[in-house]
């Protein structure tokens, strides 16, 4: 019983690292590069989300409609702008590029929002407490509902849809997606808005819950890439794994480690999975 | 494949990303011979002075006003003609509060601006900044870095103007001993200043015969503290002393309040800055209670500050180290006066001795000057406190203990700097 908060709180990381690290896998099968601009995503998303919230003054969910939106649209844009053009050189360029992105975002959002931290307005919420012990608050269950409801929802998309399908097909093989007929362009755009959609998620998702700064895309960007390489690069249903072992390992390890080894704990789970399974839980080139 | 990618990952998160590495960064003595050529460069025109504070990360609240006050007391030393007829120039670095960026910030203050002396730095930036400048003569000074580690190593082409962490860490136990607390936890952020001043409240509050239940350190920036506060809220604490920056603050504040815990918090000075009620929430935030190293805000001094302050830059000071700030800055000019030279030795030199007794009690720099062309000895007195320097350094300082009452700090209780030196 006395485990169950820690476990609630590993579950709202886990989940909000789910949905950063689905999407950046989702551009990592579809394009084979890694993108490191998408730490950057979710930090727009999470100072969108501020604009519409706080300045704006609107109902945190609508916002964080709203800012998931605007997110979703510029992150497609930077993939027409930037990558699109350079994506025939090889996916060294992309990734090389991918860093300037994130550069660009950082930069811009720091000029326009400035250097302190913000937090949203959302109401404080009732907590639900069994045997006195405050469990879990309505905005961390919402959290968790949504971010793997968001989850399920893109799984369906991916095997009940054409366009999901699609997406699979060419995440397999690209040069026989293309011989099948498929739009590979079209179907890449998809993946990027997909992409940015589930990073502005996870950004406002991190600001509903604790803060949001101009660095926290670097941050996240690091437990993205170990959540992605623990469930097998690529692998979407790998790294929800993934990224569920790592919040829940990292919030469970304060029960009897001091909280400060919380980092530490996430990258030894990276390397004890890699030592008996170094293609990742799910990993394969051939998934 | 993988293996690319991991190669990749590391590369990438080694050389590329900033402001997350927790990589050591190299030292800055290398590659650094021809800097002291450059500080003795500067003796044909102005003074080149370098501010290397955070204007970004968990201290970025202190940058600006830091910066401004130390610009106030310079600007008023050229407004007096200088320093023999040379003009104070200023340059600033964001050490981003983080000691990379710091280390980076002062190898090209020194190396490409030329300065003679560095201020602004937080205590691990300045720890790891130290040695390189010492090794080109040129001296740092700080308004808030209260690192321990200094108290028996500083005073060595380095000053602050702020009491040591373990006199803050006293302060701390003090206030929540008085208020009647007896059984107290201790979070704090892994960092030098606030992992110092930790241990210092634990220590103290353990003399006066109080209990620590537990003592949790935490990284900063986590989107979740709950685990840690559960497990705080194990140890059933009356109160709960958090060490901290503004970054990471208020998710933990935030998050202690949707839990609905009760114990009464108290946050370390870094906390304690005005922008903290709009992050954390005026609600969430009263009765919160902290303390910071402050002159008392009664004084003339003070008064006089505050007046210039706020006609230079349309803001009171307070919070900020601002006071601290401006007589760090007013020291090192009256030091290079005093020595009849511009160079980091000379202010080294000249730093203690301006500014303790014995001497004539100056206030401003005219009246400064005008004592040492008399020949006297001037003890130098400002609005942070008389400033007077141990042998490491350190001002002995006195404190403010403040409350958060509806979105500001109010001072419930003023501590001398004479209430703590007899019980050292």
């Amino acid at each position: 019983m006395d485990y169950i908060p820690y476990l609630v709180s590993g579950l709202v990381t886990g989940t909000i690292l789910l949905l950063g690290t689905v999407g950046f896998s989702l551009v990592k099968r579809i394009e084979n590069f890694l993108n490191i601009a998408h730490g950057q995503v979710l930090t727009l998303g999470a100072y969108l989300g501020y604009t519409f919230n706080v300045k704006l003054g609107w109902n945190i969910y609508l916002a964080f409609l709203a800012a998931t939106l605007i997110t979703t649209v510029v992150g497609w844009l930077i993939f027409k702008v930037f990558y699109q053009p350079i994506r025939s050189h090889g996916n060294l360029y992309l990734l090389f590029t991918s860093v300037g992105v994130a550069y660009i975002i950082h930069g811009v959002i720091e000029a326009f929002y400035g250097v302190q931290a913000k937090t949203y307005s959302v109401p404080v919420s009732k907590v639900l407490e069994i045997n006195g012990i405050p469990i879990i608050s309505g905005t961390e269950a919402a959290v968790i509902v949504l971010a793997l409801g968001s989850a399920f929802g893109l799984h369906l998309f991916l095997t009940r849809t054409l366009t999901g399908k699609a997406i699979r097909a060419m995440a397999s093989n690209l040069s026989l997606a293309n011989a099948r007929g498929i739009d590979t362009e079209k179907i890449a755009s998809v993946a990027w808005l997909l992409s940015s959609a589930l990073g502005a998620m996870a950004g406002i998702f991190s600001g509903m819950i604790g803060t949001v700064y101009t660095d926290m895309g670097w941050a996240v960007i690091l437990l993205i890439l170990s959540a992605a390489v623990l469930g097998g690069l690529g692998s979407l249903y790998g790294v929800m794994i993934g990224a569920m072992i790592i919040g829940l390992s990292m919030d469970l390890s304060v029960i009897i480690l001091p909280s400060s080894y919380r980092p530490a704990v996430a990258f030894a789970m990276v390397i004890v999975v890699l030592l008996f399974r170094p293609q990742g839980i799910l990993g394969g080139e051939g998934h | 494949m993988l293996k690319k990618f991991l190669v990749s990952c590391m590369v990438l998160s080694m050389l590329v990303l900033p402001g997350c590495g927790q990589a050591p960064a190299s030292t800055p003595t290398g590659g650094s011979g021809t800097s002291s050529n450059n500080s003795s460069s500067n003796s044909g025109g102005d003074i080149s002075i370098g501010i290397l504070t955070s204007y970004t990360g968990e201290m970025g609240a202190f940058g600006v006003p830091v910066y401004n006050a130390a610009k106030l007391a310079f600007d008023e030393v050229n407004a007096e003609g200088g320093i023999k007829g040379k003009k104070i120039k200023l340059f600033t670095e964001d050490d981003q509060s983080t000691v990379e960026s710091g280390i980076r910030g002062a190898r090209k203050l020194i190396t490409a601006n030329g300065v003679i002396a560095m201020h602004g730095m937080v205590s691990d930036v300045l720890l790891a900044t130290w040695d390189f400048a010492k090794q080109n003569k040129v001296m740092v000074t700080s308004p808030y870095a209260g690192t321990t580690k200094l108290d028996t190593t500083g005073g060595d082409y380095q000053y602050r103007t702020v009491p040591s962490d373990s006199l803050d860490g006293r302060v701390a136990a003090h206030v929540l001993w008085d208020k009647g607390y007896r059984k107290i936890a201790v979070m704090y952020e892994t960092a030098e200043s606030t992992t110092s001043i930790a241990n210092a409240v634990a220590q103290q509050f353990q003399q006066l015969g109080g209990t620590v239940t537990i003592m949790e350190p935490f990284q900063s920036r986590q989107s979740s503290y709950l685990a840690e506060l559960k497990k705080v809220s194990e140890t059933s604490p009356d109160a709960v002393w958090l060490g901290s920056g503004q970054e990471t603050a208020p998710t933990v504040l935030k998050q202690w309040k949707q839990r609905g815990y009760k114990w009464q918090w108290m946050v370390s000075s870094d906390i304690a800055v005005p922008e903290i009620f709009k992050l954390v929430g005026t609600d969430t935030m009263n009765g919160i209670l902290t303390e910071i190293p402050a002159g008392d805000s009664q004084s003339e001094d003070y008064k006089r500050f505050a007046a210039s302050y706020k006609a230079a830059y349309g803001k009171d000071p307070g919070g900020n180290f601002e006071a601290n700030s401006y007589d760090a800055a007013m020291i090192m000019a009256l030091a290079m006066v005093a020595g009849g030279k511009a160079d980091g030795t000379t202010i080294n030199e000249n730093y203690k001795k301006i500014a303790s007794p014995p001497g004539v009690k100056v206030h401003t720099f005219k009246d400064a000057v005008t004592e040492l062309k008399k020949g006297n000895d001037i003890d130098y007195e400002g609005p942070s406190g008389d400033v007077n320097f141990d042998d490491h350094g350190t001002t002995s300082g006195s404190f403010n203990a403040l409350i958060a009452n509806n979105g500001k700090w109010e001072q419930f209780k003023f501590y001398p700097a004479s209430a703590f030196e007899k019980t050292k």
